[in-house]
């Protein structure tokens, strides 16, 4: 009677032990989330963010994780397989897809999310960039209309790195450790973003035709202005777009057989000759308009990269270590997808660029060192290094 | 026996390249200069407002005015009631760009003189001058307010913070230098002698991070059970010697003075 009062005893305990206890953030955890990783998100250091959420994830179940998702969304952030996914980014793009391997667990919260953003991306292309291309009267509304279709050729490419990253992240995670995913998580790493890639490519295809159209009702349209209008602005605008796009007009429609395209406005009889001689007539007009308008256009985009342009370390501040040595690696940087409005940083909370001065903020950036040697060892800052590879990042806090 | 030595990794100019902007605002500034030599008076007024018509192209100026802590002649002044220091215009995003890349040279290369270097034109001069005032400002006061400034003097040299410091301090004073330059003819005495001032604090604060570093050095000297003076000489050359070298100059320009340990 004794043992089997026992018995139940024990089983009474191991019982009560098998139910989970209500799961619950500590109150460090919190501290981290409301204190580091919110503030790291709302200074755009992805780095930081991503350091310390991924340093969480093995602790943290189901329900810790919604917790954390729910406070981060008071704080005005995004979830936490967001955050860790924005944080890749800025990783792989500059890298041109060299990835960070993931733990299943960061893969499983990352890829649903990826998923979606690259399935979300692809249908409002399909509804932009559809049969018709809208009208445009004004060249001003013509470069507009360029600008949205060059911005979506590069988010076309950024996209497609994303979806073989998205591959390589699903492979590797589904190799790793999966103890401890639950179903849920598991099925995750089953997405499958292969079929992302041929969309991506016919999407690409398709905008290039999208763009060459607009170029030949661009050039059509600055020809008539150049010939017909004494207004110096926009004969100064209708000269670039003549300058600029009528050679690349001219050149998609030799390079490609017209039997090859799809867009119903490519296929035009003799439209190679109607296009050739819209831009002879217009140069004859423009005289040295054309070159003027070329270097002021450089001009300006090239200001704006050095306005608005945020590289992939040091707060924006910087490019890569691979620019010390490579003129490509100073090519990339982070724009933004419209011409921004900028406000006044001695007033506005949160300025636009975030980046009021440049000089405000570089001297943080400190390469030399100072030591002293004891020994025969000499030690190489690995930024003269010329060969060594480059695995580190800079940080640097914004001070002022 | 051991043998000590200091060293300082050498300045490397391919440094600024890592910076953002250094690339761009050069090119930037390539294309307009060429396009400003080619233009017309007329053509130069109508691109002036085409440029002014592109909101992004507006820069702010008397951005130091959210770091000012006391009254100053060289505060800047609204030009209207309803000034907002919202400036726009072809000159503006030239002078913009030339202020940047000469901080960028300033800070990073040994160019000389590089506010000068960067060619600021007739065109952009006013508002060169202005935006290379507000920056000079904007480091000077930043400077003065600095909770940090403090404890980074106390901080060991082998912590990057001190020559980190010592580069903003290398940056202030190059600004002050140009911003007093190009304020000939248009400051006034007592502007002049404030500025002097400022000159002065700068040095000061210069002057007191590199005998820190000095002191350190000569510290690890003194740990060693091995040095002869003459090794001494040398290795103390050597492990300032780039620090020195910019310090020669500006002691040489009468712009520095040098505080002894003791004093």
């Amino acid at each position: 009677m004794v043992a089997i009062r026992y018995f139940c005893l024990s089983m009474l305990l191991i019982v009560s032990l098998r139910v989970p206890l209500e799961a619950a953030l500590s109150n460090r955890q919190k501290a981290t989330v409301r204190k580091r990783i919110v503030p790291a998100y709302h200074h755009e250091n992805t780095q930081v963010a991503y350091q310390l959420l991924s340093g969480m994830l093995d602790q943290l179940d189901d329900q810790e994780l919604q917790e954390i998702n729910q406070i981060l969304e008071e704080a005005g952030a995004p979830t936490v397989g967001t955050l860790l996914l924005d944080a890749r980014l800025r990783h792989i793009l500059p890298t041109r897809g060299k990835s960070i391997q993931a733990k299943p667990r960061e893969a499983a919260l990352v890829l649903p999310v990826l998923y979606d953003r690259i399935e979300t991306f692809l249908r409002d292309l399909q509804v932009r960039f559809g049969e018709e291309l809208p009208a445009y009267d004004g060249l001003k509304e013509y470069q507009d209309a360029y600008w949205d279709i060059h911005v979506a050729q590069n988010r076309v490419k950024n996209t497609t790195l994303l979806a073989r990253h998205g591959v390589g992240l699903a492979e590797n995670a589904r190799r790793g450790k999966l103890k401890g995913l639950t179903d849920e998580e598991r099925s995750r790493l089953d997405l499958d973003f292969h079929d992302f890639l041929p969309r991506l490519e016919r999407a690409s295809s398709n905008l290039h035709q999208v763009k060459a159209e607009l170029r030949i009702r661009g050039v059509r349209r600055a020809s008539e202005v150049i010939r017909s209008s004494r207004e110096f602005k926009e004969r100064l605008r209708a000269s670039y777009i003549i300058g600029f796009d009528g050679p690349q007009a001219i050149r998609y429609l030799e390079e490609h057989d017209a039997a090859t395209f799809t867009r119903p406005a490519l296929r035009q009889e003799d439209l190679l000759d109607t296009v050739r001689a819209h831009v002879r007539l217009a140069n004859e007009s423009a005289g040295d308009l054309a070159k003027k308008s070329r270097l002021l256009y450089l001009g300006m985009h090239w200001w704006l990269r050095g306005r608005y342009g945020q590289g992939p370390e040091g707060l924006g501040l910087l490019k890569s270590r691979a620019a010390l040595t490579s003129a490509m690696a100073q090519f990339p940087l982070f724009m933004p997808v419209r011409p921004p409005v900028p406000t006044d940083p001695a007033m506005a909370r949160h300025a636009i660029p975030s980046i009021d001065r440049r000089h405000h903020y570089i001297w943080m950036y400190e390469p030399r060192r100072l030591f002293v040697e004891r020994s025969s060892h000499v030690e190489v800052d690995e930024d003269i290094e010329e060969t060594k590879q480059y695995t580190s990042r800079t940080k640097l806090s914004r001070f002022y | 026996m051991e043998s000590v030595s200091g060293t300082l990794t050498p300045t490397d100019a391919r440094q600024a390249r890592r910076i953002v902007g250094y690339l761009e605002y050069g090119m930037a500034l390539g294309y307009l200069d060429e396009l400003l030599r080619s233009l017309t008076p007329d053509e130069r007024t109508a691109i002036d407002e085409f440029v002014a018509e592109h909101e992004s192209f507006t820069v702010y100026t008397n951005l130091s005015r959210r770091t000012q802590t006391r009254p100053s002649t060289l505060t800047e002044r609204p030009s209207s009631a309803e000034d907002s220091f919202a400036r726009k215009g072809l000159a503006w995003v030239m002078a913009l760009a030339r202020v940047e890349s000469g901080a960028i040279l300033s800070t990073f290369t040994t160019t000389p003189n590089p506010f000068t270097v960067v060619n600021p034109t007739a065109f952009e001069m006013n508002a060169y001058r202005e935006l290379l005032m507000d920056g000079a400002r904007m480091h000077y006061w930043s400077l003065y307010i600095d909770p940090a400034l403090k404890k980074v003097t106390r901080t060991s040299p082998e912590n990057p913070i001190v020559l980190s410091y010592s580069r903003r301090l290398g940056l202030a004073k190059a600004m002050l230098r140009a911003a007093a330059k190009s304020g000939v003819g248009h400051l006034h005495a007592q502007q002049y002698r404030e500025l002097a001032t400022w000159k002065q604090d700068l040095d000061e604060l210069h002057a007191g991070l590199l005998g820190i570093i000095q002191s350190y050095l000569i510290s690890s000297q003194i740990q060693s059970s091995s040095t002869t003076s003459s090794r001494f000489q040398r290795e103390f050359t050597e492990a300032c010697y780039w620090q020195l070298r910019a310090e020669k100059r500006e002691l040489e320009a009468g712009n520095a003075r040098v505080i002894k340990l003791g004093d």
